[in-house]
């Protein structure tokens, strides 16, 4: 540690932010607000880089465990009428390797990595909510263990991973076995985008100063890329699971045809989700590539600015393809051919990125390390399922391909191709930032040989088993149809597959060892910030960036940023703690103070996911019980957020004060609460299109209104009036915030009158439904009216808690004019709230006037 | 909200002249946009809903844009909360006028047809002033055009999935061109053009202005060159390819391989298209991968620059995707072409087995399971539906597949040339047997088929001995609440029609190949044969009853 003075740093850069030597104790208080929760408390861990080890790891098992679910199956076909396995062994096996695989293995440990590695990147202490992140891990790791071990108990869903109905319906699938898969999947789903509107905010507003978004490193720009795809895609697969299970248990019929549903509205939803997803899984991989490949090859990643165009033009067609998943349902040929040029046209971004990875191999000389070596593996697997993707657009060749393996190979190609390759070169190349030793160059060169020819064997085959006619998801084949070789050929190299990913196993079980101190550190000479030396905290100080790749720009910068001599070099305000920058040009704002460990984010996850147990399971009464249990932990949680202003001011850097504290919309809290609401927004989108979708396909059960059968005009308005009046009630509500210290009686009045006004038009709505004679199992119209009451009923039990909530803490003191972020975000919900309401009572009863001659 | 808006005038008669300005502004874009868009509607002979949507299409994404423009010194600047009402309303205002009974009341009243042109060039023009004046505030107007290209776009999608013509009104429009298409046509094209123009244009415009931003950020804080030291001359290194091509050793009996139509020998076709354009690529990026791997360093700047990712990543794609696109819509008119003398047959997916009912100038309804017979050279439509869950009817030899959905009915039009026999099986996952549903079709001569038919239409044959006797009885007793023999009283329909099972190659759908000794094994051990299929396993039988039963059945030729 040297005491250089300011005039050695690098032009560009100017006097140091903080100077030498730093003020004795400092580190030690930094080190202490940081300590890590030893035994039986360790569970209570919130930070990034000790939860994003877990996740990773937890859904790296997961992986193995739907790879073992892949074996069972290749050997059970590996010879013609096999009887390893018995029919329903395996539908049930193939069901749950597709939904572990999708749900368990590539959307959690996508996020996971990004939990791990987005702090470290982009210079942050620590992700901007860290019990919601170890809430998102807890909620994953325990809902997707019970989901697995459904198999054993011979309780697992066999409707396939995209459990299109009427076969998961629950005529044709009695049972809880697709319960168990809808209540599952919903659950992670919310834990998936509870993880994507974190990691928005961290990209946003926690970046390093200096590191404006077109000196991010293109990891967090694909990362950015994926959450925001999140948002918009999952709401439609929680929206049609609620309908799909709503169908099970109480028989409205939003997929039965008989009753004025569709099959196939289902499989707009689902590909409406299950396409993005395609890209969601892969955007953050080819982001991960786009890290690796410059550091082996010592040079700067050619188009960056077209590669994070590609990224962001990936995001936004991504939506536009889902039809193409469906050519064979009879749609009209038209329709058909403009989704077959879009499916084409979102080859162009993935061209243009894979054209930019040989630009920059080609502009230094590669090292062929592991990491490389699966990178390589990856560009070239990932081209080929990306020409056959160009091949299943063709509308012709897709009626023949679609359902074969030949689609089996293809998205293989892609998902293995273009996420599990990727992510191979990520624990070959990341592993030394967290571990004390580096993993086996010797034994990895092995796992990727194995793995890159087993795979081959394996799927390359499987083209040409799809052309000679084997349909996929079937058990066996007669032995005269003649796929037998093909067959023992696929599961020959899924063997040989396995073999090479149990050698990265065994490695990591040998070398990995998640620590503290004596980091391997930057073993490959990489240029971005997660290569500084780090702590738990992140690194010592948080640097100024000038370039997108810091490291090699600024040769100094690990030494400074470990004396101190940057932001935020100790913990001003004597707890966990970061730099919030704004958005755009990263100044720094103020500083973010974060949570400690503790036990409810543990509990809220924990009695969540055995509530959604046992609802699968028919077990109400103990589901809505410890359905209460959580969301009292979740109070508990909540309950020392916003923590005021009171620590004041801090000194981050030398003559450089910020608060510790904002709120509206400089604050992280509304930042959050207005993804939330696109979250909401989305998912109404898709019930506003199922609703028009539905009434497309079966106009007839729309009532004739000269008939009499929806609820008389003045319910709905009486309802439309009450919902204004708590939209106003809440606003007025701000006006009433008492002064630090001060009472304002009326204050909690009001909010009471909003909860009573909003809950007074939710039932005014549903006794009009009711009293208009209308039965929501009856047909799908009745189901749709019902299904908006009980969409905005979820939006009004959480806003009536959250008034309560509010309530509490103006009588506890805890709520004034300057610290009152609670009443602020509840305040956004409520609007969003009143608006779908009035929405909803537009379409409910409006349209059928309109198109029942009511009118 | 900054806007470059003109400081207010203070001559006398300036908000006249502004009030003048915007609405000459507004007229002329207006009457070249509709102008245009007539024109163009009238050289595509395009149908009156169509027409519909490339007027609005005028309106909305060409002559609002240009008129916010000229405009944008003159109008307001937007103010935050104006922003979001009016991208609110430009959403709702589109989806309001255009529920059918509204739209169809605008078709028919003028003065409510003028209303909805004008409030929808208002908006537009509101909406494109509010994004073209967001200035730094970039994020807003993505978000905004993201949402608004995500609304139209489902309102797109409702119009080309509808299954039926949801604006009466439009058909008897002032719109119409003559001879152009009419009905549901007209309503899919006008969806499609929507799904085409509208959303590429605010999602387009979406990524030209995130593409903006980044490259303005970008150039704000300029990337300083990095002087990594150029690479010494590479170590070679073998890229080993490890591509095995397995063809033959496959049968024939289901094969994309094996066309027998003139519709699977396109897509054959097609398919080595592809297979030779997909190898020349991938060759072409292998060759590229190499070389920046181990090529000289004179190679490997060449291919070190910012034009190979464009002419590799654009050029190259976009040049051979759009040929390829043209040939599969050529392909696909070529599909729809065939016609004549079509033959019409139903096939309904059930739990696992098809059910096949021949629609035939003499006797109408001719049903039989698991078996299509078909006249070679002759046309013929499958009407595909399901009675319980989702299957998928897929015949490799003969066409593509396309999937039995209850409550819909799919046609399959293609012509048998070769005669044989070609197999199939259900290719959408149905639960329990799936992996059993199989069927095969049998391409005959016109004589051999004209032959077949006529036995076909005839009742049962009578039981020839007293063991068939027998076994009727005992089948009348027991098999007829599910099986159908034409002929007797069974008239059982939840199973396969039995009144010519004995023609029938196989039994249980290609489980077992037809014999005496395989009917009574099917009758006793069906759940071990077919796991989980609807029929259950009659045990109790003695063996001479079972024997009788068996002969009876395989009787029924």
């Amino acid at each position: 540690m040297t005491d250089q003075p300011a005039a050695s740093a690098p032009a560009a850069e100017g006097p140091y932010p903080n100077s030498l030597p730093r003020p004795p104790g400092e580190l030690e208080e930094l080190k202490r607000v940081w300590r890590t929760p030893r035994g039986l408390a360790s569970l209570t861990d919130i930070n990034n880089t000790r939860v994003g080890v877990w996740y990773v790891g937890t859904a790296f098992v997961f992986f193995l465990l739907g790879g073992i679910l892949a074996l069972l199956m290749r050997l059970q076909l590996a010879v013609p009428s096999n009887t390893l396995l018995s029919q329903e062994a395996y539908n049930q096996i193939f069901t749950m390797h597709g939904s572990v695989m999708m749900f368990l293995f590539a959307v959690p440990v996508v996020e996971a990595l990004g939990v791990l590695m987005l702090p470290q990147m982009l210079g942050a202490r620590d992700l901007p909510f860290p019990r919601l992140t170890a809430f998102a891990f807890w909620a994953y790791a325990i809902g997707g263990t019970m989901f697995f071990c459904s198999l054993f108990l011979d309780l697992a869903p066999s409707g396939g991973w995209f459990m299109y109905p009427p076969l998961t319906s629950s005529e044709f699938s009695p049972g809880h076995g697709a319960d168990l898969w809808l209540l599952g999947i919903g659950f992670i789903e919310i834990s998936a985008i509870a993880g994507a509107i974190e990691i928005i905010i961290g990209i946003l507003r926690t970046r390093a100063p200096g590191m404006t978004l077109s000196r991010m490193p293109i990891f967090a720009w694909a990362m950015l890329v994926f959450a925001g795809m999140v948002i918009f895609a999952f709401p439609a697969l929680i929206l049609a699971t609620i309908m799909l299970e709503v169908e099970r248990a109480f028989g409205w019929p939003f997929f039965i045809a008989a009753k004025g549903g569709d099959p196939l509205l289902w499989q707009h939803l689902f590909w409406f989700f299950g396409h993005p997803e395609v890209y969601i899984i892969f955007l953050p991989a080819a982001g991960a590539i786009s890290m690796i490949l410059p550091t082996m090859v010592g040079a700067p990643l050619v188009g960056y600015t077209l590669i994070v165009i590609a990224l962001v033009a990936t995001g936004f067609f991504s939506f536009g393809l889902w039809v193409h998943h469906m050519f064979t349902t009879g749609l009209p040929t038209l329709s058909q051919t403009f989704f077959s040029a879009a499916s084409m046209a979102v080859s162009v971004p993935s061209g243009i990125q894979v054209f930019a990875w040989i630009a920059t191999i080609a502009s230094g000389r590669l090292k062929l390390t592991v990491p490389a070596l699966f990178s390589i593996g990856f560009l070239i697997i990932f081209t080929l399922g990306g020409l056959t993707g160009v091949m299943v657009a063709m509308v012709p060749f897709d009626l023949q391909v679609h359902d074969t393996y030949f689609v089996v190979a293809h998205f293989h190609y892609v998902l293995i191709g273009g996420m599990v390759f990727p992510l191979f070169a990520v624990i070959y190349y990341w592993t030394p930032i967290y571990g004390r030793r580096p993993l086996s160059e010797r034994l990895g060169k092995w796992a990727f040989a194995l793995m890159f020819v087993g795979f081959n064997v394996a799927f390359f085959t499987m083209h040409i088993t799809g052309l000679a006619g084997m349909p996929r998801r079937v058990y066996t084949y007669p032995e005269e149809l003649g796929w037998g070789m093909l067959n023992m050929i696929s599961t020959v190299g899924a063997l040989v597959f396995a073999a090479g990913v149990l050698i990265v196993v065994f490695d990591l079980l040998r070398q990995f060892r998640i620590s503290d101190r004596d980091l391997v550190g930057n073993l490959w000479n990489a240029p971005s910030l997660e290569w500084l030396p780090n702590d738990v905290y992140g690194t010592r100080s948080i640097p100024h960036v000038t370039s997108r790749y810091p490291l090699w720009r600024q040769p100094n910068l690990p030494e400074d940023v470990e004396a101190g001599r940057y932001y935020l070099p100790g913990a001003p305000t004597g707890g966990r703690e970061t730099l919030a920058t704004s958005a755009i040009d990263t100044e720094p704002e103020f500083v973010m103070r974060l949570p400690q460990p503790g036990w409810p984010h543990v509990f809220a996850a924990f009695f969540m996911a055995f509530a959604f147990l046992a609802l699968a399971v028919s077990l109400v009464i103990p589901g809505i019980v410890l359905g209460a249990l959580a969301v009292i932990s979740i109070l508990v949680w909540l309950w020392d957020t916003d923590p005021g202003p009171d620590k004041g001011d801090v000194e981050i850097a030398e003559g450089l004060r910020v608060p510790t504290y904002a709120t509206g919309p400089q604050s992280i809290s509304w930042w959050a609460m207005v993804l939330l609401m696109l979250v909401g927004l989305a998912l109404y989108l898709s019930y506003i299109f199922s609703y028009f979708y539905l009434w497309t396909v079966s106009p007839q059960v729309w009532p004739d209104l000269t008939l009499g059968a929806v609820p008389a005009v003045q319910w709905p308005i009486l309802s439309a009036v009450l919902l204004l009046a708590s939209g106003f009630a809440v606003r007025y509500a701000g006006y009433l915030l008492p002064e630090p210290g001060g009472r304002r009686p009326a204050l909690p009045l009001t909010l009471a009158v909003a909860a009573v006004c909003l809950v007074a038009a939710l039932s005014i709505d549903l006794m009009a439904l009711r009293n208009a004679g209308l039965t929501p199992s009856a047909d799908s119209f009745a189901a749709l009216s019902y299904l908006a009451v009980g969409l905005q009923g979820g939006l009004v039990i959480l806003l009536t808690l959250a008034a309560g909530f509010v309530i509490a803490r103006y009588a506890a003191g805890r709520l004034d004019t300057h610290r009152c972020l609670t009443y602020q975000t509840t305040y956004l919900l409520w609007l969003y709230s009143v608006a779908q309401g009035l929405t909803g009572l537009l379409i409910v009863h409006g349209f059928p006037r309109l198109v029942g001659g009511g009118l | 909200m900054i806007h470059p808006s003109a400081a207010p005038s203070r001559r006398p008669h300036a908000a006249l002249w502004g009030a003048l300005e915007i609405a000459a502004v507004s007229a002329v874009t207006v009457a070249i946009g509709l102008w245009g868009a007539r024109a163009l509607g009238h050289a595509l002979g395009l149908g009156p809903l169509s027409q519909h949507m490339v007027d609005h299409i005028a309106l909305l994404v060409v002559a609002a844009p240009i008129a916010a423009w000229l405009l944008r010194t003159k109008l307001p600047a937007t103010t935050r909360r104006g922003f979001v009402l009016i991208v609110a309303l430009h959403i709702g205002l589109i989806w309001a006028w255009h529920l059918p009974p509204v739209l169809d009341a605008a078709q028919t009243g003028h003065a409510l047809h003028i209303a909805m042109c004008v409030s929808l060039f208002a908006v537009g023009v509101f909406f494109w002033h509010a994004i073209i004046g967001l200035g730094p505030d970039r994020w807003q107007a993505i978000v905004a055009l993201l949402l608004t290209g995500k609304l139209f776009c489902l309102f797109a999608a409702l119009l080309v999935f509808s299954p039926r013509l949801l604006y009466a009104g439009l058909a008897h429009s002032h719109h119409a061109h003559h001879g152009a298409v009419t009905g549901i046509a007209d309503q899919q094209m006008a969806g499609l053009i929507m799904l085409a123009i509208c959303p590429l244009a605010y999602v387009a415009t979406g990524i030209a202005i995130a593409a903006r931003w980044i490259l303005d950020i970008e150039r704000a804080s300029p990337e300083p060159p990095l002087s990594a030291g150029r690479a010494a001359a590479p170590k070679s290194s073998l890229l080993v390819l490890p591509l095995i091509l397995l063809l033959g050793g496959c049968s024939e009996l289901q094969s994309v391989m094996a066309p027998a139509s003139p519709e699977a020998e396109r897509i054959l076709q097609l398919t080595w298209i592809l297979f030779a354009g997909g190898t020349a690529i991938f060759l072409l990026v292998i060759v590229a991968l190499a070389l920046a791997m181990t090529g000289g360093s004179g190679v490997r700047r060449h291919i070190a620059g910012i034009r190979i990712v464009t002419a590799g990543g654009i050029a190259l794609p976009v040049v051979v995707l759009t040929a390829l696109l043209a040939y599969g819509v050529w392909l696909a008119r070529a599909d729809a072409a065939a016609g004549g003398d079509v033959q019409d047959i139903t096939v309904q997916g059930e739990q696992w087995w098809w059910r096949v009912t021949y629609h035939d100038a003499q006797a109408t309804r001719l049903a039989s399971a698991n078996e299509i017979r078909l006249e070679a050279g002759r046309p013929v439509r499958l009407n595909l539906t399901s009675r319980d869950v989702i299957h998928s009817f897929w015949v490799p030899a003969l066409a593509g597949k396309v999937d039995a959905i209850p409550g819909r009915t799919n046609e399959m039009l293609f012509t048998p040339q070769t005669p044989g026999t070609y197999r199939g099986q259900c290719a959408e996952y149905c639960g329990g047997p799936h992996a059993l549903m199989a069927l095969r079709v049998i391409v005959m001569s016109s004589e051999d088929y004209a032959q077949w038919i006529e036995g076909e239409r005839q009742p049962a044959e009578a039981p020839a001995d007293d063991k068939a006797k027998l076994g009727q009885q005992i089948f009348l007793a027991s098999c007829i609440a599910c099986h159908a023999v034409r002929g007797t009283e069974a008239r059982g329909q939840l199973g396969p029609d039995l009144t010519h099972v004995g023609n029938r190659a196989t039994l249980g759908g290609e489980v077992l190949p037809m014999s005496t000794e395989n009917i009574a094994r099917w009758i006793t051990d069906n759940q071990s044969l077919k796991p989980n299929n609807l029929m259950p396993e009659f045990r109790t039988y003695s063996a001479e009853d079972l024997d009788a039963l068996a002969s009876y059945i395989a009787g029924l030729r």
